[in-house]
């Protein structure tokens, strides 16, 4: 009788080397002869990669939009192969998929596809974020105007953000199964996203520099008056407060204090 | 023993979640694949917080691998443990199975070698994860396709030793104690006496598929849970429900998810069977 590890070591390698050396191996721990014993193993292994290959379909919907399901599923194929599962929950599965079809040779023609891989997994992340744990702004009624520059936010949990030198926003947006207009994309320009969870659905806006780079400070827990000047010196005419006050009605800023290191010594 | 009634339910999927929600048919109770509710929010969650308040809830896990050589994966068990917290569910299972080695997974359900050493492995496992999540779980049975040399024992004794050994009531898949018969050349009814029937908390249907090969092969039977329920599962279930009783019964399908009007036939034929056990017991007794 052979060990419970070396059984499940032997039959590990199988599926996933798929080669002769690790089929014969395991074949010699199995009671069926070794035409039944691959047919059964072929059952296993066909089972294994559907359902790691379903998953990384689940998490990659524009990259299988814009490659086509078969040219996708030989992809996914090879990125089991190299990167095995860490997790029994198969959502978990295929965070590195971006790098991998980054490099993968047969989409060298797409060099955007390794950031819509990324955009496309932070939209799976967003849509299962926790949930704000509460929403507070009440100190924004409850201080003079004057100590709004010390105010730092909370952001959303369900938000992510992503830059490109590709552009994402609208590379995502034609890749919309309800899309139906043109499928032009202007490639010669990147862009900059915010991923929002809005009532259950993902939503991806794209983002000016200024924005951009003031939304991230505040998410650093920067106070307002450090982000809004780091925003001006992207674009002088940013308006901030307008901006701040669409994000705080759409709930991306669920939270607002004042940073008790910023309280003033009278 | 699992408070799931003793009528027929359904495995809830992404697919079906906005008809369930609109239409609450009517079903005796829900089954969820536990994993798929592992996030820390999310619509999944808002869907199973509302379902909780309609029907009782099994939550059933298909990732833990109680049977591997590996130590149990803690945080795998955390988030369950978080889940079954939040759910409160009628019942809680997972597979006499294991799916990695080594760290590493091959998410699928995978046959143990039935030794004596997978038996005190995955007795161990069962029953740590029932001391971690306070309560008792059921185990379930799943089809194989190959089987390991140098074995000590039939799977039914194995399922019933694990049961007795660690504790944990048994879900009964009849589908897959079908497949595997048919694969293995055993009688599914050996398989059904030797089951201790106060044990079973639940019965699973699904449907198989027949893999083919080439002319000179022979055929085996895969478990995809990609078609109805057979008709010779459906007889081995009247075979199970006499041998042990009304039981709360599930109807499974994963693959090729059809209109939930087709799930719902499907529980209702097992609805039929189960009341109509009730009918012949009520006039034996009589």
């Amino acid at each position: 009788m052979y060990s419970l590890p070396e059984i499940q070591s032997r039959f590990y390698a199988a599926m996933m080397a798929a080669a002769d050396p690790a089929e014969t191996a395991v074949l010699e721990v199995m009671e069926e002869d070794a035409r039944r014993g691959q047919r059964r193993l072929a059952a296993y292994r066909r089972g294994i990669f559907g359902n790691l290959c379903n998953a990384l379909v689940t998490s990659y919907p524009v990259v299988v939009n814009i490659v086509g399901l078969p040219f996708f599923r030989e992809a996914a194929r090879l990125y089991i192969l190299s990167n095995p599962s860490r997790s029994g929950d198969l959502n978990d599965y295929g965070e590195g998929f971006a790098g991998f079809i980054g490099d993968y040779p047969h989409a060298r023609e797409l060099p955007y596809l390794a950031d819509v891989a990324r955009l496309d997994w932070l939209v799976q992340a967003t849509l299962n974020a926790g949930e704000r744990r509460s929403t507070d702004l009440s100190v924004l009624a409850a201080i003079p105007a004057r100590r709004y520059a010390d105010l730092v936010f909370e952001l959303d949990p369900a938000h992510a953000r992503l830059d490109s030198d590709w552009p994402l926003h609208d590379i995502w947006r034609v890749n919309q199964p309800a899309y139906a207009g043109a499928m032009q994309v202007d490639f010669s320009r990147g862009g900059r996203v915010l991923v929002r969870r809005v009532h259950a659905v993902a939503r991806v806006e794209a983002l000016g520099v200024a924005e951009a780079v003031f939304l991230d400070a505040l998410a650093r827990r920067m106070p307002l008056a450090v982000a809004a000047a780091e925003a001006l010196r992207q674009d002088g005419g940013f308006e901030f407060g307008a901006k701040l006050q669409d994000w705080i009605t759409s709930g991306l800023l669920c939270k607002a204090l004042l940073e008790p290191r910023a309280e003033p010594v009278e | 023993m699992s408070s799931l009634p003793a009528q027929a339910g359904i495995g809830l999927r992404a697919q079906h979640y906005a008809e369930v929600l609109a239409d609450w048919p009517a079903l005796g109770w829900l089954e969820v694949h536990s994993e798929n509710f592992f996030f820390p929010g999310g619509e999944a969650l808002r869907v199973l917080d509302a379902v909780r308040q309609r029907y009782p809830v099994s939550l059933h896990g298909v990732g833990l691998s109680l049977g591997s050589s590996d130590e149990l994966n803690r945080g795998h068990l955390h988030k369950l443990k978080a889940l079954v917290e939040r759910v409160q569910p009628a019942a809680v299972s997972e597979h006499l199975c294991w799916s990695s080695i080594g760290g590493r997974y091959l998410n699928d359900l995978l046959p143990l070698p039935y030794s004596e050493e997978a038996l005190a492995g995955v007795c161990d496992r069962i029953r740590q994860a029932q001391d971690f999540l306070g309560r008792r779980i059921m185990i379930e049975n799943v089809s194989s396709y190959v089987r390991f040399k140098g074995e000590v024992m039939p799977e039914w004794e194995f399922l019933a030793e694990v049961a007795r050994r660690s504790d944990c009531d048994i879900l009964l898949d009849v589908n897959n104690i079908f497949v595997s018969a048919a694969n293995h050349g055993f009688a599914a009814l050996d398989y059904l006496q030797a089951i201790p029937g106060e044990r079973i908390g639940e019965i699973h249907l699904a449907g198989h598929e027949v893999d083919e090969g080439e002319p000179a092969d022979e055929d085996f039977l895969v478990d995809t849970h990609s078609r109805p329920v057979a008709d010779a599962v459906w007889t081995l279930y009247v075979d199970a429900l006499t041998r042990f009783g009304r039981k709360p019964t599930l109807i499974e399908w994963d693959n090729d998810i059809p209109a939930l009007s087709v799930l719902l036939g499907e529980a209702g034929k097992a609805q039929a069977l189960l009341d109509g056990y009730r009918e012949s017991c009520d006039v034996l007794a009589a």
